[in-house]
């Protein structure tokens, strides 16, 4: 786990330093593999292409690297993920909204 | 993955605001029946264990040990790959690109992260960063040099920009010194970084 955390502040800290590392984990947090899971589930079954995530995938990162923000690699892919949803009709997001409510903690609910 | 030992008994960790979306997708997912929790399982664990540059290097060393394998994969990479068994997404489109000791490949996906998923696994942080996807475009020995690989000037830097169209993985030289050595025994020498580019194969020390 140090390690993986010493590579998170290496990126933070070097923006522009090309991390590499050989045998280095594909994911850094379990989020981000299910994130993964999701999308290549999703377009087994049939849902959608996967040059359509691609194509969402790509928006999102030249989004973020337009300005300049820190998004991650697996925060573009959510949010691409999310976005086809939305587009295909596979979801409200008022419904992902409810769900992730529902999974605040108790102390947040308060704002 | 979500049974954690050390959390269950106590308040639910706080979660980074991803964390929670990407937790409130799957449940949503969950509830309306279009995914079970153990297809996304099984998918994780398949690229993370299974799916990984291993692949590749089989391909890699079946094609200095087969001349006619060698020829069909450099014409139709796709179905020379799909022989072997891989093939999937991000497995389409496949082109193989050789390195000679005139001309050196490197990969890179200026617009996102298109990588050959089934021969190479998921790519590394640094393909997918910002620094490796502009910069090897624009000088590409420099950042070469950054990884360890000083190419002298005779030799032809060759950039590649995957895309969906087009996914590309680099054939690397055959190490001298490795005659004598089996396919399986040649695979274990090639590395994942030799088949982006951003290395070359050692000769076996022995």
């Amino acid at each position: 786990m140090n390690r993986i955390a010493n590579r998170i502040a290496a990126d933070i800290n070097c923006p522009a330093a090309i991390p590499r590392r050989n045998g280095e984990p594909v994911f850094r947090e379990p989020w981000e593999s299910r994130v993964f899971g999701m999308a290549v589930a999703l377009c087994e079954r049939g849902l959608y292409d996967w040059d359509e995530f691609r194509e969402r995938l790509i928006g999102e990162i030249s989004s973020a690297d337009a300005h300049g923000d820190t998004s991650t690699y697996y925060e573009c892919f959510l949010a691409a993920l999310e976005h086809l949803m939305l587009d295909k009709g596979i979801c409200l997001r008022e419904e992902i909204d409810r769900y992730a409510t529902a999974h605040l903690p108790d102390e947040d609910h308060e704002h | 993955m979500s049974d954690d030992p050390i959390n269950s008994h106590h308040h639910p960790p706080v979660l980074s605001p991803a964390a929670l979306r990407a937790k409130a997708i799957e449940a949503l997912l969950l509830e309306k029946g279009l995914l079970a929790s153990d297809a996304i399982d099984r998918i994780v664990e398949i690229y993370e264990k299974d799916v990984g540059p291993l692949n590749g290097a089989k391909v890699v060393a079946r094609a200095w040990c087969d001349p006619t394998y060698k020829r069909r994969l450099l014409k139709d990479a796709t179905a020379a790959i799909a022989e072997l068994g891989f093939g999937g997404i991000q497995g389409e489109h496949m082109t193989v690109v050789e390195n000679t000791p005139k001309v050196h490949n490197v990969v890179c996906c200026t617009l996102c992260s298109c990588y050959p998923w089934p021969v190479l696994g998921l790519p590394p942080a640094w393909y997918k960063s910002i620094a490796y996807r502009a910069r090897i475009v624009r000088e590409p020995r420099v950042v070469l040099r950054e990884f360890g690989l000083d190419l002298p000037k005779s030799v032809e830097v060759r950039v590649w920009d995957s895309s969906a169209e087009m996914r590309y993985l680099v054939l690397p030289e055959r190490p001298p010194g490795t005659a004598e050595m089996s396919e399986m025994e040649l695979a274990s020498l090639v590395t994942r970084d030799s088949m982006i580019g951003v290395a070359r194969i050692e000769a076996p020390s022995r």
